[in-house]
């Protein structure tokens, strides 16, 4: 637990750029971030979103630039950090032939030795004990999509990163998801988000920190606090306008 | 760097050819006539009983593995620059493999063809799984996949990466399936073909010559066609940029657009900044 | 920091990962029989067509002298579908990028995989072999020395599984996948199933005074092996990241 009081931000980036041959996915992208906030990620399609979050999952190199996750440098130590990172995408990534447990013990057991208590706990969490023995496959989105948060958790990451996780879901389900994403937050653990969307509504909800990106920079980085929320609509709506270009 | 070696290209190609020349030309000429199929006894290939006649057509020999070993060379080339761009993540190397390739292919289709006739005129087959033959027609298929893989396969950055391992394994399987023919004899095909190296300088000579004529034809192929390819990236980058000109209006209501919504955000940014020194005072 | 880092043991943790990852692999397979049935399958069809194929030639061929050749033409075929299917389970629901988050050495994950798809190959040969025998061979003399062609069987499939994972990793999300591992792995397989048949041939057929060849063939067999797996696994990271 002395790794939770590690110094520095949550992320700090300087001059990322992903490129390759004369494409640049990602234009000398800067970008801090303190710990325990929500960063929501907005921008549209082809703007360098997922590039980034990849990069902050590190399952992608940058070019050029530096990268500090969690006051480590993530391009030196990356394996220091994986075992910090957890992402929860829009899809599962779950095997549907395996039960919830197996599934959960499995991923665990890429980070160490599984702690069988934890598991419980986070079964009970995403409200899906009563299911655990139950092959994947037989559960609906929803519930995949929630398993997939325990999944997320089991390494008790301290920065979570979310990639469209809406999609696909019914309202229901989406609302399910963010009370848990609300109540993961408020489990003291002081975990850093930071999420990629399209819905800028409930994108918007969630955060303390919003960002835009278009065509591989930053538009604006701001905390939610001090901005005017109509302004920001209006900022992202241009953009989206705006196209790829 | 880049204009020097153009210059040469034209000076290797015209010597690389008159020393291909010359050893035809001393292959036909002076070497004299040797006993082709170098066995202990005659073997029916095919039906037909090969024995230890004076060959002609053992002048494909002095084509036939300066050839060869050009393509080899070109392959090993390939290799290099495949491993340098798995380090650097460098396009420029993933071009230089591609075309390193490309040679190869080149080179081992003609070794290929050379290498059918030779059997037809020897042997009087098409077609015989004797050792070499058979690591050139793997040799061949190794390049196809290459290739049919680059074709797969659409984000530029894969390719480039997978490409450069499947270079890479390929060229470690050459060898292999070289010496695999070689170690294991087949029990249906005696091993025909052997290049000692004390051949009379007679045939030393021209084979020489063939050999570093081939060698600097390949490497002025090899520049020649990665100008090309370069020339390639270029039109593509060309054309982009025609058509972003082609939408020259969009790109500067685009740009200027970006150019606002950053001022915009950046307005935002210090809006907020206002309001926490406020909000601290 | 640092107590991650030495908190977890690289070592043993490593070898811990790799049987995590064995045992779903493993376990999957247990629950579904997906790639061990339609393997097995596959396996008794190109049988029934070596039937047809030589239901002509009646008593006048041996088949003794090409049953190795036989043999292996059937376990590369095999082995090319159960390799293809080999990643389905990984990419379904981008399970391969949840591995891929966790700090795991991506040679483990090579290693895994190969090992995975090496026992599940060797299940369906073990299934499929007297098969083999009982349709082919069961009126033919077989030779004392025909047990010895376990041992070239067991070398050519590990070198099949070692550079079958990491050419169906590659082709897991291209064009046309199943035709592209195909063309991608026989030419590179080539050697291997060349040196296996020779080593298999002589030990079918038994014949005295032959069985140097047996031994050198087995011996480039493993040398294939090693260079292979070694280069597949020092690249194996270049194919599953990006």
């Amino acid at each position: 637990m002395l790794v939770r009081d590690a110094v520095g931000p949550a992320v700090e980036a300087h001059g990322l750029v992903k490129q390759f041959g004369d494409r640049r996915a990602l234009d000398g992208v800067d970008l801090a971030l303190p710990r325990g906030s929500f960063l929501s990620i907005f921008g549209p399609n082809g703007a360098g979103k997922t590039t980034l979050l990849r990069q902050l999952a590190l399952l992608a190199r940058p070019t050029r630039g530096e990268l500090h996750i969690l006051g480590v440098d993530a391009l030196e130590e990356p394996d220091v950090l994986r075992s910090r990172i957890g992402l929860i995408s829009h899809k599962s990534m779950l095997y549907g032939d395996l039960t919830a447990h197996e599934n959960l013990e499995f991923f665990a057991s890429l980070y160490g030795e599984p702690d069988q208590a934890r598991i419980d706990e986070l079964l009970r969490l995403v409200e899906l004990d009563h299911r655990r023995n139950d092959p994947v496959r037989t559960y609906s989105r929803g519930m995949q999509q929630r398993l997939s948060i325990a999944r997320a958790l089991v390494n008790d990451p301290d920065l979570v990163l979310l990639d469209e996780p809406y999609s696909g879901l019914d309202p229901h389900a989406a609302e399910l998801f963010d009370r848990l994403i609300g109540r993961v937050r408020e489990d003291g653990c002081n975990r850093t988000f930071i999420m990629v969307s399209h819905d800028l509504a409930k994108g918007y909800a969630l955060c303390s920190h919003a960002l835009i990106l278009a065509r591989g920079q930053v538009v604006v980085c701001a905390e939610k606090q001090g901005i005017d929320a109509a302004a920001f609509k209006d900022l992202y709506l241009a953009t989206v306008g705006m196209g790829v270009a | 760097m880049r204009s020097k070696a153009d210059k040469l290209v034209p000076v290797l190609l015209v010597l690389g050819g008159l020393l291909t020349l010359a050893d035809i030309v001393w292959a036909f000429t002076l070497s004299p006539l040797v006993q082709g199929a170098v066995l202990d006894e005659p073997v029916v290939i095919a039906g037909h009983m090969v024995t230890t006649k004076l060959l002609f057509s053992q002048k494909i020999f002095y084509l036939h593995v300066p050839v060869a070993v050009a393509s080899f060379v070109a392959m090993a080339v390939s290799c290099f620059h495949a491993v340098r761009f798995l380090m650097t993540k460098d396009r420029a190397h993933d071009l230089k493999s591609h075309t390193a390739m490309q040679v190869t292919f080149v080179f081992v289709l003609a070794t290929m063809v050379s290498g059918v006739i030779w059997t037809r005129l020897d042997w009087n087959v098409w077609w015989t799984w004797e050792p070499r033959l058979t690591t050139y027609f793997i040799l061949m298929l190794l390049v196809m996949a290459y290739f049919i893989l680059r074709n797969a396969i659409d984000d530029p950055e894969r390719r480039a990466r997978f490409c450069a391992v499947f270079g890479i394994v390929a060229f470690v399987d050459a060898p292999i399936s070289f010496m695999v023919t070689r170690v294991i004899p087949s029990s249906i095909h005696p091993v025909v073909f052997r290049t000692d190296s004390g051949l009379p300088p007679m045939m030393l000579v021209p084979f020489l010559l063939g050999m570093f004529g081939m060698l600097m034809v390949c490497i002025a192929i090899y520049v020649l066609a990665v100008r090309v390819n370069e020339q390639a990236v270029v039109v593509e980058e060309l054309k982009e940029r025609l058509e972003e000109r082609d939408a020259s209006r969009q790109v500067a209501v685009a740009d200027e657009a970006l150019a606002r919504l950053r001022a915009q955000g950046e307005k935002l940014s210090a809006a907020e900044a206002d309001d926490d020194s406020k909000k601290e005072n | 920091m640092r107590i991650v880092d030495s908190a977890r043991p690289k070592g043993l943790s490593s070898l811990a990962q790799y049987r995590a990852l064995l045992l779903k692999d493993l376990r999957q397979e247990i629950r579904t029989r997906e790639m061990l049935t339609s393997m097995a399958v596959y396996a008794l069809l190109v049988l029934t067509i070596y039937g047809a194929a030589l239901s002509q030639v009646g008593d006048k061929i041996q088949v003794v002298s090409f049953a190795g050749g036989l043999l292996w033409a059937l376990i590369i075929f095999t082995s090319l579908l159960g390799l293809n299917r080999s990643f389905s389970h990984e990419t379904e629901s981008g399970c391969l990028e949840g591995i891929l988050l966790a700090p795991v050495d991506r040679a483990i994950i090579f290693l895994a995989k190969a090992t995975s798809n090496l026992i599940f190959l060797v299940a369906v040969e073990v299934l499929v072999l007297p098969l083999f025998f009982l349709f082919f061979l069961s009126g033919a003399d077989l030779a004392g020395t025909t047990f010895y062609i376990a041992l070239p069987l067991l070398i050519g499939t590990v070198g099949v599984a070692g550079v079958g994972t990491l050419l169906s990793t590659m082709t897991i999300d291209t064009r046309g996948r199943d035709v592209l591992l195909a063309i991608l792995f026989i030419p590179v397989a080539f050697p291997l199933v060349y040196a296996c048949v020779s080593a298999t041939t002589v030990a079918f057929m038994g014949v005295e005074g032959t069985f140097g060849t047996f031994w050198t063939s087995c011996a480039v067999a493993a040398a294939y092996d090693v260079i292979m797996i070694a280069a597949a696994w020092g690249l194996y990271e270049f194919a599953v990241d990006s």
